[in-house]
């Protein structure tokens, strides 16, 4: 029963270790906090939650390091590589060049990285997820040093970003800007069970683990520098990454690779069997290629991001993906005169049952006349655009939706579900569009991420893994918000 | 209708669907099979109860999450508490305890989740003295201990 003096007390044990794992969890989340570690504060409260907490294996097999200049985590790394047992690990390094005095000491964070690595190496057999964010490149340097033979028969989970580091990398010229195979340089001596891998450009060029067993793959340039060389990849390559016998998502953001105009010259179907979710946010010529000339017969949702809806169009358009059921299109940018293209994405995309589009008038984008065109055809006569469709996401602004929801509504008798900005929904909206019965019209519900598929980097999700494609849906939402308002 | 026996020898009568978000009360019930006789409660006083209730009837009709599923071990590992739980966890530090201890006792996992979220957010940010402070604890370390804290909070600039 309840102690009123000594509230705890009241509380056995397998409770208290509850809340410490409640605790714990919440404060990596929150990253950047000063603060000790929630799993470690408990242990120097009193000594029954001292005692409690380090014999809690489970407590301690999640590390988290947020370098500063000049900070050695090692000895808590050991301790908690000690007190964790056997448990597996769950590793999150970030080192950074830059101390809170905005100065830089590439030495000292390098010192750092040689001596985690080191131990992480030697424990690399319990190593469930390893998750490495740098400014600095010769951590990768290190990296490869350490990692290139071991073996890592638990890793589930991979991440090697460190493209802000491009800024301090004084000659580009040093790496590579082609990628034109992909040989497996990491964990040489095994990596089964590896089914997440995120790499951004640099991590890239210097990383490359056997992807045979990979479920997910996400490949960014994030931030997105503009001024920053990016890479080339063969389109071999790319056909590589679709045909890996387990890949059910392939996402690329960014400025990661550009292709030349060959891409289209391909003649054959590239197979991507696996497939089942692909997710694009690149200009140039991938999405052509991909729409065009991919057969991916269990593909169930496409993402496209500022896709470039060009004058040259698709390369065929005499065939189209038969499970896909879900289309996404977020900022979808042209060239004002070159909208039609668009009809040639409905064409491949033609058995969708679930349409997202995402709009907000980003100057960034210039998506705005695409946008419009897009919602127009949508509302044509019946049985022209989407005639599958049942359940649609508009997350434009109330001026845009007005003017085409209740076409849009007429023209598709399948549609069960309309989800729309929330500031257009009052109670005349129903009769104003003419919504029959069997249509459910909703407000988006900023809490439901409005994209198929998003970025789940395994069990547990840090603050610095969020999804950008998820990102500029919340952006639109938002924007879409404060017009509302105005 | 289910009858509730509280450790105070107060008498609820509840409907079935309610009380079934319980999963002590639903094997129970499942294992007895319908019976007059009231269901004894000796770990639950009757105003815990009521705040139970109250917690049971608000998520009336929701589909009771199976038997073996724990939020805390699914990947829900955030300290987001939804607003409803948030107004209802709005008590005092007693009654907090004592709808942890209930919601144990019952085996309602879902509002167990919530009252151990509620005192890890309470928590969340504070020093182990703040801590202390707040819960009433005795600080008992031995001085060797007391010496590897000092260690260990140097680990804090190291994040």
């Amino acid at each position: 029963m309840y102690k009123p003096d000594e509230p705890f007390d009241s509380l056995p044990n397998e409770l208290l270790l509850r809340i410490f794992h409640a605790l714990g969890d919440a404060s990596r989340v929150t990253g950047k906090s000063q603060a000790l570690a929630g799993e470690l504060v408990v242990t120097h409260v009193c000594g029954l939650w001292r005692e409690l907490a380090l014999s809690t294996p489970s407590l301690w097999n999640i590390f988290q390091h947020d370098g500063l200049r000049g900070c050695v985590s090692l000895v808590r790394l050991r301790a908690y590589i000690e007190r964790s047992r056997n448990l597996p690990l769950e590793l999150f390094f970030h080192f950074t060049t830059t101390g809170e005095d905005g100065s830089t000491d590439d030495l000292e964070d390098g010192k750092n990285a040689l001596e985690m690595f080191n131990l992480v190496a030697a424990n690399q057999h319990r190593c469930r997820q390893l998750h490495i964010f740098t400014e600095n490149e010769e951590i990768l340097y290190y990296f490869q040093d350490y990692f290139q033979d071991v073996s890592a028969p638990m890793l589930e989970a991979f991440t090697l970003c460190a493209d802000k580091s491009i800024e301090y990398v004084e000659d580009w010229d040093q790496f590579e800007d082609s990628i034109w195979d992909w040989d497996p340089n990491a964990f040489l001596a095994g990596s089964r069970a590896l089914k997440y891998v995120r790499l951004d450009r640099l991590g890239l060029n210097f990383v490359g683990p056997n992807l045979k067993s990979v479920v997910e793959l996400r490949l960014e340039a994030n931030p997105d520098p503009d001024h920053l060389p990016s890479l080339t990849i063969d389109y071999p390559v790319f056909n590589g990454l679709l045909a890996l016998p387990n890949i059910e998502t392939l996402s690329i953001w960014g400025l990661m690779f550009e292709v030349g105009m060959e891409f289209g010259a391909e003649p054959r179907f590239i197979q991507a069997k696996s497939l089942k979710h692909f997710r694009l946010s690149a200009r140039g010529w991938i999405g052509h290629y991909f729409l065009s000339n991919v057969s991916a017969p269990s593909l169930e949702t496409i993402t496209l991001e500022t896709h470039l809806f060009s004058a040259r169009g698709l390369a065929r358009t005499d065939h189209f993906f038969p499970s896909l059921h879900t289309l996404a299109l977020i900022n979808p940018y042209s060239f004002p005169t070159e909208d039609s293209r668009f009809l040639e994405i409905m064409e491949v995309t033609r058995k969708i049952k679930r349409l997202v589009m995402s709009d907000a008038d980003a100057p960034r984008t210039n998506s705005k006349p695409l946008f419009l065109t897009m919602m127009a055809k949508l509302g044509e006569a019946p049985g022209n655009i989407w005639p599958e469709l049942e359940e649609a996401t508009l997350s434009t602004t109330i001026e845009d939706l007005e003017n085409n929801c209740p076409q849009i509504i007429q023209a598709h008798p399948k549609l069960k579900r309309l989800l729309v900005t929330p500031g257009c929904l009052d109670e005349t909206t129903t009769t104003r569009w003419s919504v029959p019965e069997m249509v459910s019209v909703e407000g988006i519900d900023k809490a439901d991420p409005v994209i198929p598929v998003y970025w789940r980097p395994g069990p547990t999700s840090l603050e610095s893994a969020q999804d950008p494609f998820l990102d500029f849906c919340e952006q639109n939402a938002n924007a879409n918000s404060m017009s509302d308002a105005s | 209708m289910v009858l509730l026996l509280t450790s105070d020898n107060e008498m609820f009568s509840v409907a079935e669907d309610v009380i079934k978000r319980s999963a002590y009360i639903k094997n129970m019930l499942e294992d007895v099979g319908e019976s007059d006789l009231p269901i004894p409660l000796p770990n639950v006083e009757s105003n815990v109860l009521v705040k139970i209730l109250e917690y049971c009837e608000h998520y009336r009709g929701e589909p009771l999450p199976a038997s073996d599923v724990d939020p805390a071990e699914i990947g829900d590992r955030s300290l987001d508490i939804a607003d409803w739980d948030q107004k209802y966890m709005a008590v005092d530090q007693e009654m907090l305890f004592e709808i942890i201890l209930a919601a144990n006792y019952l085996d309602i996992k879902s509002l167990l989740d919530v009252g151990c979220k509620t005192v890890a957010k309470m928590m969340k940010g504070k020093s182990s003295e703040e801590i202390r402070t707040l819960f009433n604890i005795a600080n008992d370390f031995t001085p060797e201990e007391e010496a590897q804290i000092r260690k260990e909070n140097a680990w804090a600039e190291c994040r």
